[in-house]
C-alpha cells in the first residue's frame, strides 16, 4: 500500500501564494494540485520493489474529497495496480494523526503487508503521518528510506543517515517512510497508460476519522525584507572583483 | 510545578543538537517557570547525565540498560516513553535531526498527543501555559503558529534555530527510570557506511557554495568544490542536483536537507524553491550567480551576479587565491 496525497503544486512561485481570505488556509482558486514529491517517490520505490516480487501488487491510497482522485489516476498511470479512496472532506492542516488513523483502517482492510509513505507532505510539512501510521498499526517502523529490495530473510531496506546510509533487513508487516534519492524518481506515464487510467475503477474505504486536533492560532505570509544588491561588471573578472569588494566591506570575508 | 522535559539523545559528550534542545528548553521553563528536566539513555548513561547539570537542567532521568548502547528507534521510544509517564512533562523537546524527526510524532502518539516538528521559535503564556509554536509550512511560503496547551507538547525544533545552552552548574537530582519492557530492534543492522566529508562539515562551515540545476551536470561542481576548498567552505546543492545523481543526498541543502547558516552562502545555479531557501535564510549573506534576472534566488539574496556562472567562478577563484 503506496499512500498519496494531492497537494497545492508547491512550484507555485510565493508571489502568487495567496491566503484564503479570513481563513487559515491558502487560497486554492486556479492553482494546480499535484501529487506531494516524496510520494512520488514513496510510489515509485513501490513499483520497484513489485517487479522484484512475483505476485505483489501495489495499491495506491488516499485520503480526501473526491478530487483527490486525480493522484490516484496518475498512479494507475504509472501501473499502480489498484486505487483506494478514504473519503474526508477538510484538510487535517497539521493534525496527521487524523489522517494516520484513516489509513491504518484501510491498510487493516485491504490486508496490506508494508505501507510506504513520503516522509513529509510538501503543503503543510507536518512530516508524521507514516510514523504516528507504524504505531498506530503496531508495527516497525523505518524513517528516511530511500529504496526496498527483497531479501533472503525478509525486506532489505536503504535508508539515509545524517552522513552516509545504512542497509537493514526487517520482516512485513512493516512501514517505510521514504525520502528522496536519485535511484527513486518517479517514472513517466506513457499517454496511452494514461488514458486507460482515466477509464479505471477507484474504490473507496470508509474509515471513521479520530484523533484530535491541533489548535491552528495563525497562519501568515511572512514579509521578506530582501533587497537584492546586484553586482555590477561589464564581464565576468568584473563582477567577480566586484562581488569580493563587497564580501569584504560586509566583513563577512 | 511543571517540568520541560529536553531529550538528549547522545552517548559521552552533549552534541551542538543537544546543547540548543537543552537552549530551547531552559527559556521555556524559564518563561513558564517551570523545572528544566532531561532525558538521557544509553548503556552508560553518567557522562551525559552529569554534562545535562553542567548545563542547568535540575532533573535528569536516565535509563541505563545494555541494550540501549546504540540508537534505535523502537528501543529509545519505549525509554522516554516510561520517562514520561514517570515525570510527566508538560512539554517534551527534541531537536529536528533524524532522530528528532522520527521520535517525536510517536512517542507523542504514545502519549495520546500529536507532535510537531520543525519549529523555528515558541512563544510562552505563565499565566495560561498556553506555549505558540511557530513552523514554517508551504515550503516556508507561509507561518503557521500552533498553540499547544494540553500537556504534554511534544515538539522538535529545527536545528540553528535556537541558541545553544550556555554552561550553568545547578545542583542535579538524578532519578533512574527502568522501563517495564525495552523491545528489541525489528531491523538487523546489514551494513553502515558513514561519508567522510573531506574538510568542514556542510553544517559548521563559514562559507557554503552550493549548486543546482543550472550546473547542468556533476562534472561542474569541480568549480564549486575548488572555491570552497580555497575559501575554507564546504559544497552544497538544491535538491534537482540530488535528485539528478549529481552530488550525494548529504549535501542537499533545504528544509528538507541540512540546514546551514554560514556567513557566505554562494547559491550558483540556483533558482530558489523556498524549501531551498529554508535550508539557508538563517546565513550572513546570501550570494546568487544566475544567468536569469527573474530568478525567485534574486528575492532572497543579499548580493547578486546576473551571468554564467562559467564566467564568474574562474575570474573568482583566482582572485581568491591570489588574496591567500
Amino acid at each position: 500500500m503506496v499512500c498519496l496525497k494531492q497537494i497545492l503544486d508547491p512550484e507555485l512561485p510565493p508571489r502568487d501564494f495567496r491566503l484564503e481570505k479570513g481563513e487559515m488556509t491558502p487560497a486554492t482558486e486556479g492553482v494546480p494540485l499535484v501529487m506531494s514529491s516524496f510520494d512520488q517517490n514513496a510510489l515509485e520505490v513501490g513499483l520497484q520493489l513489485r517487479e522484484k516480487i512475483a505476485g505483489a501488487t501495489v495499491t495506491a491510497v488516499t485520503v480526501g474529497p473526491e478530487g483527490a482522485e486525480d493522484v490516484l489516476r496518475k498512479a494507475l498511470a504509472v501501473k499502480a495496480d489498484r486505487a483506494v479512496r478514504v473519503p474526508l472532506e477538510q484538510d487535517c492542516k497539521l493534525s496527521g494523526g487524523i489522517v494516520a488513523g484513516l489509513l491504518a483502517g484501510a491498510a487493516r482492510e485491504l490486508g496490506a503487508d508494508l505501507v510506504i509513505c513520503g516522509r513529509q507532505a510538501g503543503d503543510w510539512d507536518g512530516g508524521q503521518v507514516g510514523l504516528i501510521l507504524s504505531e498506530e498499526l503496531g508495527w516497525p517502523g523505518a524513517n528516511l528510506v530511500t529504496g526496498i529490495e527483497p531479501g533472503s530473510g525478509g525486506l532489505v531496506l536503504k535508508r539515509e543517515l545524517e552522513e552516509g546510509y545504512e542497509v537493514l533487513e526487517g520482516n512485513v508487516p512493516l512501514v517505510a517512510v521514504v525520502t528522496n534519492h536519485e535511484t527513486n524518481v518517479l517514472r513517466i506515464a506513457k499517454v496511452k497508460d494514461t488514458m486507460a487510467a482515466m477509464r479505471k475503477k477507484v474504490e473507496q474505504i470508509n474509515v471513521e476519522p479520530q484523533g484530535g486536533r491541533l489548535e491552528l492560532a495563525s497562519l501568515e505570509i511572512p514579509v521578506k525584507e530582501v533587497n537584492c544588491e546586484i553586482i555590477p561588471g561589464e564581464d565576468g573578472g568584473e563582477k567577480a572583483d566586484n562581488l569580493i569588494k563587497r564580501l569584504l566591506e560586509l566583513k563577512v570575508m | 510545578m511543571s517540568l520541560v522535559l529536553t531529550c538528549l539523545l547522545d552517548q559521552g559528550n552533549l552534541s551542538r543538537d543537544s546543547l540548543e534542545v537543552l537552549g530551547a528548553g531552559k527559556s521555556i521553563a524559564a518563561e513558564l517557570d517551570a523545572v528544566l528536566a532531561a532525558a538521557v539513555i544509553g548503556a552508560e548513561t553518567g557522562a551525559v547525565c552529569a554534562a545535562a547539570g553542567e548545563y542547568g537542567a535540575s532533573k535528569i532521568y536516565s535509563v541505563q540498560d545494555a541494550a540501549l548502547e546504540q540508537y534505535y528507534c523502537e528501543g529509545y521510544l519505549a525509554a522516554l516513553e516510561a520517562v514520561c509517564r514517570e515525570c510527566e512533562p508538560a512539554v517534551v523537546l527534541f531537536v529536528t535531526n533524524a532522530q528528532g524527526r522520527e521520535m517525536a510524532p510517536r512517542l507523542a502518539k504514545r502519549l495520546g498527543k500529536t507532535a510537531l516538528v520543525d519549529c523555528l521559535s515558541f512563544n510562552a503564556d505563565k499565566e495560561t501555559g498556553r506555549i505558540v509554536f511557530t513552523k514554517p509550512v508551504f515550503g516556508g511560503k507561509a507561518m503557521a503558529q500552533v498553540a499547544m496547551s494540553d500537556a504534554p507538547a511534544v515538539v522538535a525544533m529545527r536545528r540553528r534555530s535556537i541558541e545553544p545552552a550556555q554552561p550553568e552548574q545547578v545542583a542535579a537530582e538524578t532519578i533512574q527510570v527502568k522501563p517495564s519492557a525495552i523491545p528489541p530492534n525489528p531491523f538487523k543492522l546489514i551494513e553502515r557506511v558513514e561519508e567522510q566529508t573531506a574538510g568542514v562539515r556542510l553544517e559548521d562551515a563559514r562559507v557554503v557554495v552550493s549548486g543546482g540545476q543550472g550546473l547542468g551536470g556533476p562534472e561542474n561542481f569541480a568549480l564549486l568544490e575548488e572555491l570552497a576548498g580555497l575559501l575554507g567552505g564546504a559544497v552544497g546543492a538544491s535538491r534537482v542536483a540530488v535528485d539528478s545523481g549529481w552530488v550525494s543526498s548529504s549535501k542537499q541543502v533545504g528544509q528538507t536537507g541540512k540546514i546551514v547558516a554560514p556567513d557566505i552562502y554562494l547559491a550558483v545555479g540556483i533558482s530558489g524553491a523556498c524549501q531551498h531557501l529554508a535550508g539557508c535564510s538563517g546565513s550572513k549573506v546570501i550570494v546568487a550567480i544566475n544567468t536569469d534576472p527573474e530568478a525567485p534566488i534574486f528575492g532572497a539574496a543579499r548580493l547578486g551576479v546576473v551571468g554564467d556562472y562559467k564566467e564568474v567562478l574562474p575570474p573568482l577563484i583566482e582572485k581568491v587565491k591570489e588574496m591567500a
